[in-house]
């Protein structure tokens, strides 16, 4: 056999292909592996768990869905997640997208722009000392208000760059056609830049929800009343109240993580745009 | 009085347009300027400050600086943030960005292994904690069981409270979990590549390897950069992972500096001295962010760069259109 004819071409062809598809695969079988196994064992009983980590559940058995949302009173935190999750998206939504408008289609101001750009520079963990002093000064310390404000701040910034590179190309005559027709400022804001700026929104509205909805550490600190708790800081005391109860574990966490898989089957675009959008950026 | 004028030089501003104005941009400079700019100053102030939440803050000028230099925990803190900043570079970065090589390779299957990179990027940090905590744990995890049926059973510790591996124990989540956003990223980055340059590599004979690291990998310089930055910066700020692991022990073998912050703050309260440790984390970050850049700018000067910028001036000269 010729070392360079067709027929060794193309079995090399093949053997790099079989490479790659093997190199890909085991990276999938990595990625989804640990999530696979969280949701399977949730259907299993402890004990089962215990003696055989990696077996299949003999029924499809929801025992331990009900211990841990009813006994371990989860739905207060998963309705408690969906509700600052849902309300910072909407403040945020509203907030960046005003100050993007002013300074993308009414007057630039780069005084102004880079002070909206601080929030990438600084981590958010740099400001939790000082923060936990202004909630408190406040009153709103561990209340909703105040981690909504926390949640947010954190989220403007990559919100309002997103915001206002959207909007800043769009063709003047949008907002002078309205003016003209004697449409006020305000109102050509809401009905015809805000549906305008749709994909824009979408982007970063799903980021912001991801980000609140996926946050511990600020929770853990700005919310102290169980009733309030998030569905990870349930998480998380649920390690010790129920350390036994693997398989309550295990469906504690699938319940947190159902939210977000939901969106990323539905939304998979803007999530993968989101979250890639403040690195690109950068 | 129109502020969109095409046209006219002069924008006179009415008092309702400067109220509309000042109204829209409100709302973020009021949440930004409380609950950023002034964290931050603050955050300055109290590092020079002895506090512990309840009484008020003592003025204890460069005490905690002088303390947290000469801590122990501190710097070992700082060591296994180096560590897992290694691991980042070394492992998830380049397997991020080899992933993406690869799947631009293949003709079937790419959206669905594209879905499944990302997946874990999605989730909760304290969810992918919390899995591989358990699957860490003696007793039912995976991983020793894994380790078992494979043969490597002698290689077994106690993942979470052997001082020797806890570090890695804890840094695998975390190099693990982003893989794939750094896949997203270089992906696309890859396909902003223009077909044609990739092509003419290939008729001039150019193998895969070549190609992709004198031609693709200095097209997306920029996003390597960014990647650089991202990947290290994350390994400073990361704190769900650890915490929910091993709380940062036993003792600080597995604390990054997150970790020992939060500790010194929030569980010993001694919130001047998490406040100088704060700053020291802001300004690591600051200094490896301008560092990268200086360091990635000055290759722009390389041989390679001048070549392409030639080739670019004449092509464009031959095709008859100039930049």
């Amino acid at each position: 056999m010729r070392k360079d004819g067709i027929a060794m071409y193309m079995i090399k062809r093949q053997a790099a292909n079989v490479g790659k598809y093997s190199f890909l695969t085991v990276f999938a079988v990595l990625s989804a592996f640990p999530l696979a196994w969280m949701f399977i064992s949730s259907f299993r009983d402890s004990t089962a768990i215990l003696s055989e980590p990696f077996g299949l559940p003999n029924r499809l058995d929801g025992i331990n869905y009900y211990t841990i949302w009813v006994k371990g009173n989860m739905y207060v935190g998963f309705i408690n997640s969906l509700i600052m999750a849902t309300c910072s998206v909407a403040v945020l939504t509203v907030v960046a997208t005003m100050a993007a408008y002013a300074l993308a289609r009414v007057k630039d101001n780069t005084l102004l722009y880079a002070f909206f750009s601080l929030g990438i520079m600084i981590p958010a963990q740099a400001i939790l000392i000082p923060n936990f002093q202004i909630l408190q000064f406040l009153n709103i310390y561990n209340t909703r208000p105040g981690l909504l404000s926390i949640y947010v701040t954190n989220n403007i910034t990559i919100s309002f760059f997103i915001s206002y590179a959207f909007l800043k190309p769009l063709p003047k005559e949008l907002e002078e056609s309205a003016y003209m027709d004697g449409c006020s400022k305000p109102r050509a804001f809401w009905s015809i830049i805000l549906p305008l700026a749709f994909p824009a929104i979408s982007t970063f509205g799903i980021l912001g929800f991801l980000n609140c909805w996926n946050d511990y550490l600020m929770a853990s600190i700005f919310i102290t009343e169980r009733r309030l708790y998030t569905v990870n800081l349930f998480i998380y005391t649920m390690m010790g109240e129920f350390s036994t109860d693997f398989g309550a574990i295990f469906a504690g966490m699938s319940i947190a993580v159902i939210p977000i898989l939901i969106i990323y089957v539905f939304f998979q675009e803007q999530v993968s745009k989101g979250m890639t959008a403040g690195a690109v950026k950068g | 009085m129109h502020l969109i004028d095409s046209g006219k030089r002069k924008k006179r501003w009415s008092f309702g347009d400067r109220v509309f104005y000042v109204g829209f941009l409100a709302p973020a400079f009021t949440l930004l300027f409380v609950f950023m700019f002034l964290p931050i100053l603050f955050s300055v102030i109290l590092s020079f400050t002895k506090w512990n939440g309840g009484s008020p803050a003592v003025f204890n000028g460069i005490t905690n600086y002088i303390q947290m230099f000469i801590n122990n925990d501190y710097w070992k803190s700082v060591t296994n943030t180096l560590v897992l900043i290694v691991l980042v570079l070394t492992i998830k970065i380049p397997l991020g960005c080899l992933l993406a090589f690869i799947i631009l390779k293949i003709t079937r299957g790419y959206k669905f292994y594209r879905s499944v990179f990302f997946l874990p990027a999605i989730l909760a940090p304290l969810v992918i904690g919390l899995l591989f905590r358990l699957m860490y744990d003696g007793n039912f995890g995976v991983i020793n069981a894994i380790m078992t049926k494979v043969g490597l059973g002698s290689y077994i510790r106690v993942w979470l409270s052997d001082s020797s591996v806890v570090l890695y124990s804890v840094s695998i989540p975390q190099v693990y979990q982003y893989i794939g956003t750094f896949f997203l990223i270089f992906l696309s980055a890859f396909l902003t590549i223009p077909s044609e340059v990739l092509e003419s590599s290939r008729i001039d004979g150019a193998s895969s390897v070549r190609t992709f690291f004198s031609i693709m990998l200095p097209m997306v310089k920029d996003v390597v950069q960014v990647c650089l930055i991202l990947g290290i910066t994350g390994a400073i700020k990361d704190f769900d992972h650890p915490w929910v692991i091993t709380g940062g022990g036993p003792g600080y073998d597995s604390s990054f500096l997150a970790v020992y912050m939060f500790r010194e703050a929030f569980v010993s309260f001694k919130f001047g001295y998490g406040s100088a440790v704060t700053v020291t984390i802001i300004l690591y970050a600051l200094a490896i962010t301008m560092i990268l850049r200086k360091v990635m700018n000055l290759s722009n000067d390389s041989v390679y760069w001048k070549a392409r910028r030639q080739l670019l001036r004449r092509g464009s000269a031959a095709s008859g259109h100039t930049p």
